[in-house]
């Protein structure tokens, strides 16, 4: 194990088998992945739809069991409850309970990694400020728009303080503004000494922040690149990622 | 011991909330008091077994509005959550499958039992309305409403876990329910059919035995007064085996 990686995938395999009568079809959506993500850096991964993205991001955040392989996070299996404990996982298109108002929903979040009220409150209310849900803290749930929702997805991901943050597509339906303000956010959590993986289709979005791309193709890691390579490039990330995939 | 009962009581906590603020639950009370508020149309009709007549009945309401909610809510307990990935939340926090999956059960039995209270104040009121104070049998047939209502509710929770969908696992759990209260009576009839020993007695013993909790059927009968007692370790069992069954199934799961 790396010291100075946050996650480590060796090998990793992923196969999914999906109902059929009979006989389970079985789905290779992860195959053979290799690669680390070093403490700290913004790692983007690159994909068309069914790439296994997604499927990484849960074996990151100890959702699935790799099929083959193994998976590290903060140098123990994700599924250990000290390595969850120092994670946060963003789904994409979080949805919570509309009757909450968002620091019950952040509160409850918070209590389940493990903070007690004394210092879930005052986490609650900074990440609030953080994320700029603040002012709609009287709010109910399901008073909020989409932009919304992704900063309360974003603020629930945070509120624990987590050394690694997953976040699967967080510009998703946001509209050019609140695209602005996550891409804030997330360069901030970096200059926090976090380590954040994300997800985009968005080729422009991790142009602007991330460090380090991965780029998948059908379930195998096809390419990865500094960002020193896309700034140095004409047609930039764009044209190394059709590359890449085609 | 904290790692476990932590996280469940969070769960549980938070579970209890969303089902007494959730829509349902406030139709099914309001419903529950409307019919038991009818129901002194059916204790006039009695005339000299009044008493009789509203206790049974609304006991019985009451049971049937509960059974309705548990079922309701065991069955889409967890599939709702991971129909809205809300799961993804939990899963992804140093949370337990099987702490989950207990917070969610004792969710369903806090909920049930104040759906149960809720009614019987109501039902108590009316009968003190009438003359009828309500006594310690009274409560205690309550107590064993709520003791079925729980064992039910394991019940569709360890279905839910293999059902294909929320409105199958509440089918399966008021065809259960039925069978529960004729436990006996079906498990002599499968061993008639198939003989003693055969796998469908074997099945039909799968089916609780929801008579030995009936104690509101003893109230007005002299000599039975007193509390089967033994109810209380048998429904302990079937908690204790329909979790076991459903977090068996539920640690399996990838979502």
């Amino acid at each position: 194990m790396n010291r100075a990686a946050a996650v480590e995938f060796d090998g990793t395999g992923k196969i999914y088998y999906l109902p059929r009568l009979g006989r389970p079809q079985p789905l290779e959506a992860v195959k053979d992945v290799s690669f680390g993500i070093r403490r700290g850096e913004i790692l983007g991964l690159l994909g068309l739809n069914g790439a296994g993205k997604t499927t990484l991001m849960k074996l990151m955040a100890g959702l699935l069991s790799p099929t083959s392989g193994s998976v590290r996070v903060l140098g123990s299996d994700p599924r250990d409850p000290e390595s969850r404990r120092r994670t946060g996982f963003l789904p994409e298109l979080p949805y919570f309970y509309p009757r909450y108002r968002p620091a019950e929903a952040l509160a409850y979040y918070a209590s389940l990694s493990g903070m007690d009220r004394a210092a879930a409150a005052p986490a609650v209310s900074s990440v609030m400020e953080k994320v700029g849900l603040a002012p709609h803290a009287g709010k109910r749930i399901s008073e909020f728009s989409k932009g919304m929702m992704q900063r309360l997805g974003l603020a629930q991901a945070l509120v624990h303080g987590p050394d690694l943050v997953i976040l699967d597509e967080p510009a998703s339906g946001l509209d050019p503004i609140a695209i602005h303000d996550m891409r804030v956010l997330i360069t901030g959590l970096r200059e926090e000494g976090r380590t954040v993986v994300l997800s985009s289709h968005s080729i422009s979005e991790l142009e602007k922040v991330a460090d380090r791309v991965v780029m998948l193709s059908r379930g195998s890691v096809v390419s990865c690149v500094e960002s020193g390579a896309w700034r140095g490039t004409e047609g930039g990330l764009e044209k190394l990622f059709m590359e890449a995939v085609r | 011991m904290k790692a476990f009962f932590s996280p469940a009581l969070r769960v549980a906590s938070h579970s209890l909330r969303l089902h007494l603020r959730d829509r349902f639950f406030g139709l099914f009370l309001l419903f529950s008091l409307l019919l038991i508020y009818s129901s002194l149309l059916v204790g006039v009709m009695a005339v000299y077994q009044e008493r009789r007549a509203l206790v049974d009945f609304g006991l019985a309401l009451m049971e049937l509005m509960g059974l309705a909610f548990c079922v309701y809510a065991s069955a889409t307990a967890v599939s709702s959550e991971v129909e809205t990935k809300t799961i993804y939340l939990v899963f992804s926090r140093p949370v337990p499958r099987h702490s989950y999956l207990l917070g969610k059960m004792l969710a369903v039995f806090g909920a049930a039992a104040v759906l149960l209270a809720a009614t019987a104040l109501m039902h108590s009121s009316l009968l003190l309305l009438r003359g009828h104070a309500p006594d310690g049998p009274y409560f205690a047939a309550l107590a064993y409403s709520w003791l079925k209502l729980t064992i039910i509710s394991s019940l569709v929770f360890a279905v839910s876990m293999f059902s294909t969908s929320s409105l199958s696992s509440m089918v399966i759990g008021f065809i259960l329910w039925m069978l529960g209260h004729f436990a006996p009576e079906t498990v002599l009839m499968a061993a008639q059919a198939a003989g003693e020993g055969s796998l469908l007695e074997l099945l039909a013993r799968l089916i609780p035995n929801f008579q030995l909790f009936n104690f509101k059927d003893a109230l007005d009968v002299r000599g039975a007064a007193a509390p089967p007692l033994a109810a209380l370790p048998y429904a302990a069992a079937w908690w204790a085996g329909s979790y076991g069954f459903a977090w068996a199934l539920l640690r399996r799961k990838e979502f």
